[in-house]
């Protein structure tokens, strides 16, 4: 199991199978280091999947039909997830349930552009670009600062009433300009806030640019998410030609604690529909794994023969080493004679011994 | 301008693009080659431009731009240039361009952050309702409020105005951070200036920043990478990693992001090798520079 991040957050959500409208709440929570405390409350029910699901297509509703929290979708540099929001955002929409979207980094006709009719519909836009720090004093705008848990529930008590869905767009936007903890405890906040104004908030999807923020940020921002999608760019080959294939790691977890992951190759249709590609197979190689034992035998592929046999194997270790004292090395030793120094000569069995003097058919 | 950089962005002066933010970057080498082709550019298509030049003096970037003609001109064109048988924008194509008469007929409005940097702390006394759009400098010393309120006027449109798009054009931002301003701050002002030049007014914005890839800034690169999140095109100059080479300059990488209005569309990467000349900058494929081949 992970190690717990540095704001622990407990959550136990249980909803009894059974009821209807079985509400979920949370215990509170104490964080480790004291300084936090977060309460998530997750207040969902099980409901049957509408006719209106099978458009949206099962790649996306399998994990959209899970119960509430927050949904993180992080992208870089490499590949925007701004597509991936919207898909997301079409299909809240096609659920019946109406979107609010705190927009902060494009203006509100380039997020609307693209979706269908029945979509801005049900879209209610706050606009945070235009004036998120009150330089210009245009009124009707969404000030930074009002993100907070009673301020977004405000907003959304303007909409209508039955399940919403909340978008932030981007997350990174907030977390340059307000603390973390802050904006954590709002997110937390929210749903029950939103509760009490007689709301009920199904799920919270934000956007992350995951390379704005320091590692540790983004790992905390993870384990307080229901489900994490990541996005990056697909390899080439992946799909068909006219489509912009895109690589999802998801992780997702449950409410039993189960933690789910799963890679997926996918793409976005014009109207934001997705479309899955596939899974990445598992047999690429990676580096470290090409063959080892091809690189560990040199003598391999030689003109001459550098192996041994199993006779000169044995004869090669019968060899005594240099400073092994046998008998014979011992004796002449003690014996430190005057004479020439005496050659001792084991022959192996490779040795082709002559007694003959190589030389007696000299003529000299 | 360089006519060869507008053939690979697909740019030409008569029809400028709108709403767009370009970002400059450059990693070991200069880049500023960049910032004089987009001056000199936008001030040939006829619209009006904010030059906000924290680097360098006026006349620097005018002796440049009065430099950059196309001198290359095809001899068949060039004797019925000479008496006068071509329309007249075309003879203006081909010579540079004179900041100085840009400034006096209201197409280029100048902040030279040098002399301005210089009048807040030692110049005379303001008068009421004239404020410095550097004074965050003295004052505030991150808020840069007043410079967007700077921005925002000059490119106004007047009655008068004849004028295409308007441009907003930084350089450069690591300055700013030089200065003492919070990236943060320096992110306000650029969306901000989103706000009021690409979304309001329809316009473009054209910003150069450095970056290095193991730099141990982290407030120049949360600049960098926030501002390629924001970008639509990313000229990325890069030095050669080989090191100083006399025939080529550098590597630029041209990356037009894919706009993901309608559905998701893919980055396209290109990549060309370059040489800076006097007055032009040559750009060819990798490894086809002419003096291999």
């Amino acid at each position: 199991p992970p190690p717990p991040p540095p704001y622990f957050i407990e959550q136990a959500a249980r909803g009894s199978p059974t009821s209807q409208h079985g509400a979920a709440q949370g215990r509170a929570s104490r964080s480790v280091c004291g300084t936090v405390a977060v309460r998530c409350e997750v207040i969902g029910r099980r409901r049957r999947r509408g006719a209106g699901e099978e458009g949206v297509g099962c790649w996306a509703s399998w994990w959209l039909g899970q119960r509430g929290g927050l949904v993180l979708i992080e992208d870089t540099i490499e590949c925007e997830g701004r597509s991936l929001l919207k898909t997301f955002v079409a299909a809240s929409a096609h659920r019946g349930e109406s979107v609010h979207v705190f927009g902060f980094e494009i203006p509100e006709e380039e997020f609307r552009a693209g979706f269908d009719p029945d979509v801005t519909v049900r879209l209610l836009y706050q606009d945070g670009f235009t004036d998120p720090l009150r330089w210009t004093g245009e009124a009707g705008g969404f000030c930074g600062e009002e993100f907070t848990a009673l301020g977004v529930s405000g907003q959304l008590a303007r909409g209508p009433a039955g399940p919403a869905t909340v978008v932030l767009d981007s997350l990174s936007w907030l977390l340059l300009r307000q603390p973390l903890p802050a904006v954590c405890q709002a997110l937390g906040r929210i749903p029950m806030a939103a509760a009490s104004a007689g709301l009920r908030v199904t799920r919270i999807l934000a956007l992350l640019h995951g390379d704005l923020h320091p590692p540790g940020l983004v790992e905390t921002l993870r384990s307080l998410a229901r489900a994490v999608v990541g996005v990056g760019p697909a390899p080439e080959g992946v799909g068909s030609g006219g489509d912009t294939p895109r690589l999802a790691s998801m992780l997702q977890r449950k409410e039993t604690g189960k933690v789910l992951e799963k890679e997926e190759y996918f793409t976005i249709l014009a109207g934001f529909t997705p479309k899955a590609l596939g899974e990445p197979t598992g047999s690429v190689p990676r580096d470290e794994d090409t063959d080892p034992h091809s690189m560990a035998d040199p003598a391999a592929n030689l003109t001459f023969n550098l192996r041994l046999s199993d006779t000169e194997r044995r004869a090669r270790d019968g060899v005594p080493l240099p400073f092994h004292f046998s008998a014979q090395k011992k004796s002449s030793l003690l014996e430190a004679s005057a004479s020439a120094g005496k050659i001792y000569y084991e022959p192996d069995a490779a040795d082709d011994l002559d007694e003959e003097d190589p030389d007696d058919d000299l003529d000299v | 301008m360089f006519a060869e950089l507008n053939e690979l962005l697909n740019a030409s002066p008569e029809r400028p693009e709108q709403g767009k933010l370009t970002l400059l970057r450059d990693t070991k080498t200069d880049g500023s080659f960049l910032v004089h082709h987009f001056l000199s550019f936008y001030l040939k298509a006829g619209c009006k431009v904010c030059f906000v030049a924290l680097l360098q003096s006026f006349s620097h970037y005018n002796i440049i731009a009065q430099k950059l003609k196309l001198h290359k001109l095809n001899v068949c064109l060039w004797i019925p240039s000479l008496l006068g048988l071509l329309p007249r924008g075309f003879q203006q194509f081909s010579q540079g361009v004179s900041l100085t008469a840009a400034k006096e007929r209201g197409q280029l409005v100048f902040l030279e952050g040098l002399k301005s940097c210089f009048d807040v702390f030692f110049g005379e006394e303001q008068h009421v309702g004239q404020t410095n759009p550097l004074q965050f400098v003295s004052k505030d010393g991150s808020n840069l409020k007043t410079m967007y309120e700077f921005v925002r006027t000059s490119l106004m449109a007047s009655g008068s105005d004849s004028w295409k798009c308007p441009v907003l054009l930084v350089d450069d931002l690591s300055v700013l951070l030089s200065l003492g301003v919070r990236p943060v701050d320096v992110l306000d002002f650029i969306h901000y200036c989103r706000v009021a030049v690409c979304s309001q007014l329809k316009g473009n914005i054209v910003v150069l920043v450095h970056s290095n890839d193991d730099s141990e800034d982290e407030e120049n690169e949360l600049v960098v990478n926030s501002l390629c999140h924001q970008s639509n095109l990313i000229l990325w100059a890069e030095g050669l990693a080989t090191g100083f080479c006399k025939d080529v300059h550098g590597q630029l990488k041209i990356i037009q992001k894919g706009s993901s209005e309608l559905k998701a569309e893919k980055n396209l990467l290109r990549i060309y090798q370059y040489k800076i000349q006097d007055k032009n900058v040559t750009f060819f494929a990798r490894g086809m520079s002419a003096a291999v081949l």
